[in-house]
Parts: structure tokens; C-alpha cells; sequence
């Protein structure tokens, strides 16, 4: 009990030296929320982006497409279960308990003449009521409206200025159909989408899928089915489901992948948690050497005062625990006012967001989905996680010098400085 | 009856060229409830007789024995434990836990003896202050005591958990006259009213005045053992 009080008192004794000890735990443990609300954040927001645009929470093709994906083919489509079209394969699967949406898309490449430009870009065939319902899509139009039928068209707004279209006027579209003939066909553009992601806004336009269907020479079929569940935490069951539901159908020439698995960029996203946890390691050491040498410092000044508690009678167990127990209070402290202060900012920021010209860079370099304007991750279990890490951190690097003092022989302490 | 033995005794400090014999073969024995001073110049080897009787430190060679346990050559474990249970010290400075009153300073050194019946620690606890005369400033701090008031507060934390030893190394080195005075008669107050063994240091003459024992102490040796 007293070991507390006494522990408890020096930390106001030594109130500068302890302030800034507070200080150094307190500013660690705000740049490891910061670092874990980025991460965080950019992780979820990417992720999303890749559910919505691409994968689904698990994506339904054919192995062939799956492989040549890239060529966007048009002769490895889906024709649903038994051949019996697209449309009631997916009322089939909109049937299933662990099932919420599911969107067929026929994606193909085309392309526009501009001035002396060919522009290439991609479209996708849509179920217009399907997504309208899911909602993604509908959220980012920002001048126009969705499409509903015929030769309408959705276009991405970084497409738009490559078009040099505004809405309403009409493009001619050519592209290859799936007998591989050149057609060409002209649409209205009815709206605009503005994903922020340039990746999508530059290449990517939309369609109504039967029109898409009708100019490809498809029946009643798809390239993709974006299946979602409710929520992105039981995507594995979704994916059990989906697999079982395969394979009764007999339909094993058809491959379901889940969201994280259907793009190496995701699955390197997981890999950036333990970059960033690399980096705030670093910042976790600089506060750790400023207590350690705080504490040691007051070790030193208060050598002849150990040596008295040790003539007292006091163990060396105890000596070490007076001096643990001031590290436990700095980390404490100091832990719970950077929780206190980055709780608070992070909260601010999840609101606000921060615009990163970097990723907006990065994004339109590489074939990486991230938005450039991103909202910190406010969670609580980043709050309790970075308050526990300073507490344990700075309570394990007080032991070194608690270790320095009980070590300290009480002659020698108490004599320390008499001459 | 003996309290404590001590026979040939050496200290030395340091290895080779710089050792440093503090003492050489001491033989002493103290007997229950002796009011003794060691007095000597500086550097005569007060302090190091004093930490070896208090089991503060080990003799180089020789036993030191008290009440037949040999102390001398415990481990610092043991030794520790012997000092909570057995003796009070009064040091010259650096005296009482700065940031503890008074009245929390003297009750430490009873909490740590195990006791755990709480009316029991505050009556012996304000006894004991009452007996050095410093109820009314117990829940004052160190360093808004003046120095005798602060030396009375460890002579009343020394004698709290009732040890069969107390050591005072140079208790007076820092008061004037006066408070010198004061502090050694509320010791030897405590060691009429109690029978505490007292030994206490010092090379003021007014204060040796008031030990039935004096033990003169020169380069390591006893040199002079008077009784009166
Ligand atoms: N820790 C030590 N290391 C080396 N020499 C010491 C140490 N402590 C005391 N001495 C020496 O031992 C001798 C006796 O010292 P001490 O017992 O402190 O004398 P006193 O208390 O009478 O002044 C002195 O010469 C002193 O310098
Ligand atoms: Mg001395």
C-alpha cells in the first residue's frame, strides 16, 4: 500500500522530469492510433471499393474467364445453371439465406474516336434494378442520372473529359461482338460517375445489361456474378454456400473466389499492417529509451534514499516495485491521455478526412484501388489496443532501472555523494 | 546479558594498491539495554563498525553475532529481513521519505514488519510521536520540519516497531547545539522508557557526555572502553 502512495507522490516530486516521460508515452501512443486508424481506414476504404467495382464478397465465373481475364473474352460467359440462363441462376441464388445481392455484369472492351485519338475503355453490361438496389453505383453519379433502358450510357467522369462529352450528347461506341465481328453502335450519355478513384472513373462506362447483351450477339448470360452477403466478416460462409450450391447444380466448370483472394493488391494490403506496425515500433522505442532514461535519472538522484529504505529493511523486491510502479503510472497516464487525445482526433478525422495527393498519384500509376480522400478509422479497439501497448511497454522498460536500483548495495547508497 | 558480539573483525575496502583497512580485528560485545557512543575523528572507522553491526554490510573476516544468530555473514536477503524486524536507524542525513508526513514515515516502518491491525499501527504510531514530542506536526511533510524536528521524527520511526537495536550514525552532525541536545535526550528518554539498545556515533563532546558506554574508536581499533 504505501509502496503505491510513495511510487504515486514522486511522480508529482519529480514533476518536470515526469511530465515529460508523460509526455514522450503520451505522443507514442498517439502516433500508433494515428498509424493503426490509417492503416485502418485505408484498408477498409480500398476494400470496399473492390467489393463494390469488382469482386462482390465472392465473384462467380467460369474457370476460363478467370484466366483470361484480362482480354475481357466474350466467349467464356456464364449461361447459368444447366444452361438455363443467366437470369434464373441468379433468382436461384437470391433464394439463399447467406445471400443479399447478386449482380450479373457482361464486361467487354470498346472504343470512341476523339479528334485524332482512339479512347479506349470498358464497358459493363449492368442489371440495372439489381444495382440500383445495391446502391454503390447510384451514390457516385454526380451530374446526370443512372441509366435505365436502351442505348443509354453511364460514363466515368475521367472518361468524359477524354470524350470530351458533356450529358446528353450522343458517342458512337465500337467493339468486337462474340462471333469476334467490329460493330459499332451509338448511345446517349445519360450521367456521369465520379468514383474519386481515377482507375475507374478513367476507363470504365455502363450499360443496361440486356442492351449489352444484345449488341455482343449473348443470350441470356453473363461474364460475372457478384454475390454479396450481409455482411463483409462472413464472407467465408457466403463462399461455403456458393461452392456447395455449385457443385449440386453440377455446375463445376464454374469458380467462386472470395474478395480477398481475386486480386494480389488486396492480399498485399494485409501486408501493410506489418509495414506500419514496423514503423510505429520505431516511434515505440524512442518513448521507451525517454522513460527508461527519465527513470534512471531519478534512480541516480534518489540513490542515498534507496539506501535508507534499504536500511529500513526493505527488499530489493520492493525497491524494484517503487520504481516499476512510477513507470506504471507514467504509463498509465501518459497512455491514457494520447488515447484520450487520439480518440478525439481520429473521431474528428473519420468526419472530415484528409485528402492525400499521393494516392491520387499512385492510383492513376499503378492498378491499385485507393480512394485519395480518406477517412481515418475511429475505433474503440484501437483505443484500448494503443492505451494496453503504452501501459505494458513503458511498466516493462521501467524495470531496468527499478532493476539498477534494488541492485544498488545499501552502503554504498546511502554514502553515495558524502564525499 | 550480551545483545550482540563482535570478535576480530577486519573491513577493507578496495584491492591492492588502494585498500583501504577501515577496520582491524575489532572484538566488542554490547550488552542489552546500553546507552553507548563510538566516537572517533573522521575516518576512524565509525560508520563501517556501525553498518556491520546493523547488518548493513560483512565483515571482511571475523563474526558478528547477535543474540546468537551470526549476522555477519547472512545474505542480503536475510540481512534485509534481520534490519525490518531487529533495528531502527537514525542516520545523519537523507533521513526520512520525502514524500511521506511524518506520521507516514513512522508508520512505514511498522507497516513493513507485517503488521496489519490498523488501530494497533495508529496507536503505537501516535504514541511513539507523542513521545518525541511532535504530535502536533505529524501530518507535516520533511521539508516543512526543521532538522531536530525531523530527527526526532526518525528516532520515533527507529524505535516504532519496539527493536531490540538502534543505531544512530553522527544523528546530531547537522543541528546546532540545542536541537543536538534535545535529540539525544529524547533517546535516551526512549532508552530508559523502553530498554532499547542505543549506539549512536559522534565526535561532539557534548553529546558523548550522555552515554553510559564510550567506545573511542582509532584507525580501525578500539583504543579506549569506558564505563560509568
Ligand atoms: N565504501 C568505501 N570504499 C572505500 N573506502 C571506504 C569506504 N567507506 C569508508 N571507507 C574508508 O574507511 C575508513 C573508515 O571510514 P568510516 O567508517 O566512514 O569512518 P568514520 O565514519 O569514522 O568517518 C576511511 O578511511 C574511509 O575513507
Ligand atoms: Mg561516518
Amino acid at each position: 500500500m504505501h509502496l503505491i502512495t510513495i511510487a504515486w507522490r514522486n511522480l508529482k516530486r519529480h514533476g518536470l522530469r515526469t511530465g515529460i516521460a508523460l509526455l514522450a508515452v503520451a505522443a507514442v501512443v498517439l502516433i500508433v492510433i494515428f498509424s493503426r486508424g490509417f492503416v485502418k481506414s485505408l484498408t477498409e476504404s480500398s476494400f470496399r471499393l473492390y467489393i463494390d467495382n469488382m469482386y462482390g464478397h465472392v465473384r462467380i465465373t467460369t474457370e476460363e474467364y478467370a484466366l483470361r481475364e484480362m482480354l475481357l473474352p466474350l466467349d467464356h460467359m456464364m449461361d447459368g445453371f444447366n444452361s438455363a440462363g443467366i437470369s434464373s441462376m441468379v433468382e436461384e441464388l437470391e433464394q439463399h439465406s447467406s445471400v443479399r445481392y447478386v449482380m450479373p455484369r457482361v464486361r467487354f472492351g470498346a472504343m470512341a474516336s476523339r479528334d485524332d485519338d482512339m479512347v479506349r475503355m470498358m464497358g459493363i453490361g449492368i442489371d440495372v434494378q439489381r444495382e440500383r438496389t445495391y446502391g454503390a453505383l447510384a451514390e457516385d453519379i454526380s451530374s446526370g442520372r443512372m441509366i435505365k433502358e436502351g442505348n443509354e450510357i453511364l460514363v466515368g467522369s475521367g472518361l468524359m473529359e477524354d470524350l470530351k462529352a458533356e450529358v446528353g450528347d450522343r458517342v458512337t461506341l465500337v467493339f468486337s461482338d462474340a462471333f469476334q465481328s467490329l460493330r459499332g453502335r451509338t448511345f446517349q450519355i445519360v450521367g456521369v460517375r465520379d468514383s474519386g478513384v481515377s482507375d475507374l472513373d478513367n476507363v470504365i462506362f455502363y450499360v443496361p445489361l440486356d442492351t449489352a447483351q444484345d449488341m455482343l450477339w449473348l443470350d441470356d448470360e453473363a461474364s460475372e456474378l457478384l454475390v454479396y452477403t450481409y455482411s463483409t466478416d462472413t464472407t467465408e460462409a457466403l463462399l461455403a454456400d456458393m461452392r456447395t450450391l455449385l457443385h449440386e447444380q453440377g455446375s463445376d466448370e464454374y469458380l467462386a473466389v472470395p474478395w480477398n483472394q481475386a486480386n494480389p493488391f488486396v492480399e498485399m494490403y494485409s501486408e501493410m499492417d506489418n509495414i506500419m506496425f514496423a514503423a510505429y515500433l520505431l516511434f515505440v522505442v524512442m518513448g521507451t529509451i525517454v522513460v527508461v532514461s527519465t527513470l534512471t535519472m531519478i534512480v541516480r538522484e534518489r540513490t542515498a534514499e534507496i539506501g535508507m529504505m534499504s536500511a529500513l529493511g526493505l527488499s530489493s523486491r520492493e525497491i524494484m516495485g517503487v520504481f516499476i510502479l512510477e513507470g506504471f503510472f507514467i504509463g498509465v497516464i501518459g497512455s491514457l491521455i494520447g488515447s484520450a487525445v487520439g480518440g478525439l482526433l481520429t473521431l474528428y478525422y473519420s468526419q472530415a478526412g484528409f485528402y492525400v495527393e499521393a494516392f491520387d498519384m499512385f492510383t492513376s500509376e499503378a492498378d491499385i484501388l485507393i480512394e485519395p480522400v480518406f477517412y481515418l478509422s475511429f475505433s474503440m479497439e484501437n483505443l484500448v489496443f494503443s492505451f494496453i501497448m503504452g501501459t505494458v511497454v513503458v511498466t516493462l522498460a521501467s524495470f531496468l532501472p527499478a532493476f539498477k536500483a534494488a541492485k544498488l548495495e545499501p552502503v554504498d547508497a546511502l554514502h553515495y555523494g558524502d564525499d | 546479558m550480551s545483545l550482540l558480539t563482535l570478535e576480530h573483525v577486519d573491513k577493507t575496502y578496495g584491492q591492492g594498491d588502494l585498500q583501504v583497512h577501515a577496520l582491524n580485528g575489532v572484538d566488542l560485545t554490547i550488552s542489552k539495554g546500553e546507552f553507548t557512543t563510538v566516537f572517533g575523528p573522521s575516518g576512524s572507522g565509525k560508520t563501517t563498525l556501525l553498518n556491520l553491526i546493523g547488518a548493513l554490510d560483512r565483515p571482511t573476516s571475523g563474526s558478528v553475532v547477535f543474540l546468537d544468530k551470526p549476522i555477519g555473514s547472512m545474505n542480503r536477503h536475510e540481512q534485509a529481513a534481520h534490519r525490518r524486524f531487529h533495528v531502527g536507524f537514525i542516520f545523519q542525513s537523507y533521513n526520512l521519505i520525502p514524500v511521506l508526513t511524518a506520521y507516514e514515515n513512522v508508520e512505514f516502518a511498522l507497516k513493513i514488519t507485517g503488521i496489519r491491525d490498523s488501530k494497533k499501527i495508529h496507536s503505537q504510531v501516535t504514541d511513539m510521536l507523542d513521545h518525541v514530542g511532535l504530535s502536533e506536526l505529524m501530518h507535516r511533510r520533511p521539508n516543512q520540519l526543521s532538522g531536530g524536528q525531523k530527527q526526532r521524527v526518525a528516532v520515533a520511526r527507529a524505535l516504532v516497531k519496539h527493536p531490540k537495536l538502534v543505531l544512530a550514525d553522527e544523528p546530531t552532525a547537522n543541528l546546532d547545539s540545542k536541537t543536538s541536545k534535545e535529540v539525544i535526550e529524547v533517546m535516551l528518554r526512549m532508552n530508559r522508557e523502553l530498554h532499547t539498545t542505543f549506539i549512536f556515533s559522534t565526535h561532539d563532546p557534548m553529546v558523548m557526555e550522555y552515554a553510559r558506554r564510550m567506545v573511542e574508536i582509532r584507525d580501525g581499533n578500539i583504543s579506549q572502553d569506558t564505563e560509568r
